[in-house]
């Protein structure tokens, strides 16, 4: 450590990880993850053996093993993805608020400490206790290569989403953190800002994408069909772009297009019997959307840091 | 070289005016109290000065640095203790201590020493590894007296530093004051208490209801209290309407006042401002004009008087 040590992220990760607490959370989370692998291993082996099938299960069909170890890969993910977002923004939302609360707020903010460090310290400190979520969950992630159907990319290319995960939904709860006095108002309104994203945005997407085929057909038969084409074709760009924005969703295509064949960065969509556009893989947009949020969120929550308040 | 100056500082709440037209330097190496009745517009005043309000019109300068357009310069002279403040939870004394030591990028290796020496400074030694939230209140202050010290600031700005501590410990925190202005510290701090402030200071201000009622150093202060007095005599019954017209013309004479005592006598209390020449001139004025004075007293009035006088009975 030296005097350049973000003073935030020490005192923050003292005080996180001081007593059972932090210990206890880890455990329950492991426990969790345990058992939903478990249930994954066991519920593929049956169906893939049959229930009145082999029950040995140190013999399990070989064949079977990449659907187990995929299963394992995704559901963890899953699970991480969901924890992530849904702790994160919590977890940020309670920190500026919180001291305001606490009444330290204002001892914080008459020392010569910069905004940006208290920015990057508040947020710093949530994405390592976070992190940590994410590397205890590797061992029972490894699992997944042992039965093999998860490429080293994949794991890669999650770890990445569940990162800047953590940041940007992260970072949206410290903003809103920053606008108010207390932590119940900042919780509330960050949920009020992440749920409606989270479950939200597909299913708009998706009630707007039942709209696309009948517009296109009209748009078709009244002017042409090149219009109607072009029409489609952006639509199908905006539904990618919007789905990948949602982490969920995000994720979700990236599989659909890998287990298509389609790799993992760039694939064709088939929008007509006849034309196919190329897209980016949604991992890749969704991660770019992360950086953005991040950035934005951190530079509103300076600014307010800054400023010296009128009451 | 005045290290603090406040240029008619006013600032509004709404419709409600918390402090109106403040105008006062004050010197580098002071210790200034800041006296007044709750309300009055203290800590506005302290709030706007350690850059945590923005003032509705006038200027605040510290070390030379706007505290609206340097706030960043001004954090790094000055040490700050709010009126109330809370700790982090799961915290020890030391961690503390060396949480702000990092957020005034003190380095490392001084850390160790700098906090031993605080602790040691505030009496809190033996509290070096309890947890902040189980001291006591009075604990706690001294705690943030410390932790207000770690950068060792030119400027230190005390919101009611003695309020929460035993009599004992005031009477330590008034001698730890004088210390650390021994230490060429300019030291600036509100209290209710008079006698805190009347004991240590060189420079104080009294406000109410958001304005500056006296500013300047103590001596003057006292020197005009000591000038304004009370006369208190009796009189004989017949004489009293020929007293009170003496007096009602004499110079530096204010509201009269006369109430019968016993034997028919007559009490007569007179506001009186003049040093003691003038005190014993009016005497031969009465006794010249043939009053039969049975008694006579000029009184110099409390510290707590003029206070209540000036601030017009608010509430200490
Ligand atoms: N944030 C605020 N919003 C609205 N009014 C405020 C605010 N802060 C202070 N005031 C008002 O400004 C006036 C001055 O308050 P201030 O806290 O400065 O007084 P004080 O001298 O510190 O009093 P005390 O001795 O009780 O601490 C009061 O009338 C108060 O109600
Ligand atoms: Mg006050």
């Amino acid at each position: 450590m030296t005097s350049h040590t973000n003073p935030i992220i020490v005192n923050e990760m003292r005080t996180r990880m001081r007593g059972c607490r932090a210990y206890v959370l880890l455990t329950l989370y492991l426990a969790l993850i345990s058992c939903i692998t478990a249930t994954m291993y066991v519920t593929i082996y049956d169906t893939s053996t049959g229930l009145y099938g082999d029950y040995d299960i140190t013999t399990a069909n070989v064949r079977d093993a990449p659907d187990i170890g995929k299963a394992i890969f995704i559901s963890t993910t899953i699970l991480l993805l969901f924890l992530i977002t849904h702790i994160a923004p919590a977890f940020t939302a309670a920190s500026i608020s919180g001291e305001r609360e606490k009444q330290t707020y204002d001892i914080l903010i008459t020392t010569p400490l910069l905004a940006r460090r208290i920015v990057w310290g508040k947020l710093g400190a949530v994405f390592l206790f976070l992190f940590l979520l994410i590397l205890t969950s590797l061992p029972v992630q490894s699992l997944a290569f042992l039965f093999g159907g998860v490429a080293f990319t994949e794991l890669i290319i999650a770890t990445l989403v569940l990162a800047m995960s953590a940041l940007a939904f992260g970072s949206v709860g410290l903003y809103i953190s920053s606008l108010n006095r207390t932590t119940m108002v900042s919780i509330l309104f960050t949920y009020s800002v992440i749920l409606p994203f989270v479950y939200g945005l597909p299913f708009i997407v998706f009630w707007l994408g039942t709209f696309t085929l009948p517009v296109v057909a009209l748009i078709g038969s009244v002017y042409s069909e090149l219009a109607s084409m072009i029409i489609g074709i952006v639509m199908a760009y905006l539904a990618g772009f919007l789905l990948s924005l949602n982490p969920f969703s995000s994720g979700l295509l990236t599989i659909i297009a890998a287990t298509n064949g389609n790799g993992y960065f760039f694939f064709t969509e088939q929008v007509f019997y006849n034309i196919s556009i190329p897209m980016v893989s949604p991992w890749i947009i969704y991660v770019f959307f992360c950086v953005f949020i991040v950035i934005v969120m951190a530079q509103l929550t300076i600014r307010q840091l800054n400023q010296i308040s009128n009451f | 070289m005045s290290i603090i100056q406040i240029k008619n500082l006013s600032k509004n709440f709404g419709r409600r005016t918390a402090v109106n037209d403040i105008s006062f330097d004050i010197e580098a190496g002071s210790l200034f109290g800041f006296i007044g009745p709750n309300g009055a517009g203290k800590t506005t005043t302290i709030r706007v000065l350690t850059t945590l309000l923005k003032p509705s019109a006038g200027q605040v300068l510290v070390d030379g640095h706007s505290v609206v357009k340097q706030p960043r310069e001004v954090r790094k002279v000055m040490g700050y203790m709010p009126d109330f403040f809370g700790v982090y939870n799961d915290m020890t004394v030391w961690e503390y201590l060396d949480f702000f030591c990092g957020c005034y990028e003190i380095e490392f290796n001084q850390r160790k020493s700098l906090i031993s020496d605080l602790l040691e400074l505030v009496d809190l030694s033996k509290r070096h590894d309890d947890y902040v939230d189980s001291l006591s209140r009075g604990m706690k202050q001294r705690l943030s007296l410390a932790r207000s010290l770690v950068h060792d600031p030119k400027v230190l700005v005390l919101d009611e530093p003695a309020s929460g501590l035993d009599p004992r410990a005031r009477v330590e925190f008034r001698e730890l004051l004088v210390e650390l202005r021994r230490l060429n510290k300019t030291i600036f701090f509100s209290s209710h208490i008079l006698s805190d402030i009347a004991e240590i200071c060189n420079q104080v201000g009294i406000v109410e209801q958001g304005n500056l009622i006296s500013v300047g150093h103590i001596d003057t202060l006292k020197r005009q209290l000591r000038e304004t007095h009370h006369i208190r005599l009796r009189v004989m019954g017949d004489t009293v309407e020929r007293a009170k017209s003496i007096l009602a013309t004499s110079q530096g004479v204010g509201e009269v006042e006369a109430d019968p005592a016993s034997d028919g006598d007559w009490d007569i209390i007179a506001e009186f401002s003049g040093d003691k020449p003038a005190v014993t001139t009016l005497l031969k004025q009465l006794v010249l004009a043939d009053v039969p004075i049975l008694s006579f007293a000029a009184e110099t009035d409390s510290l707590e008087d003029v206070f209540m006088k000036l601030t017009e009975g608010g509430i200490l």
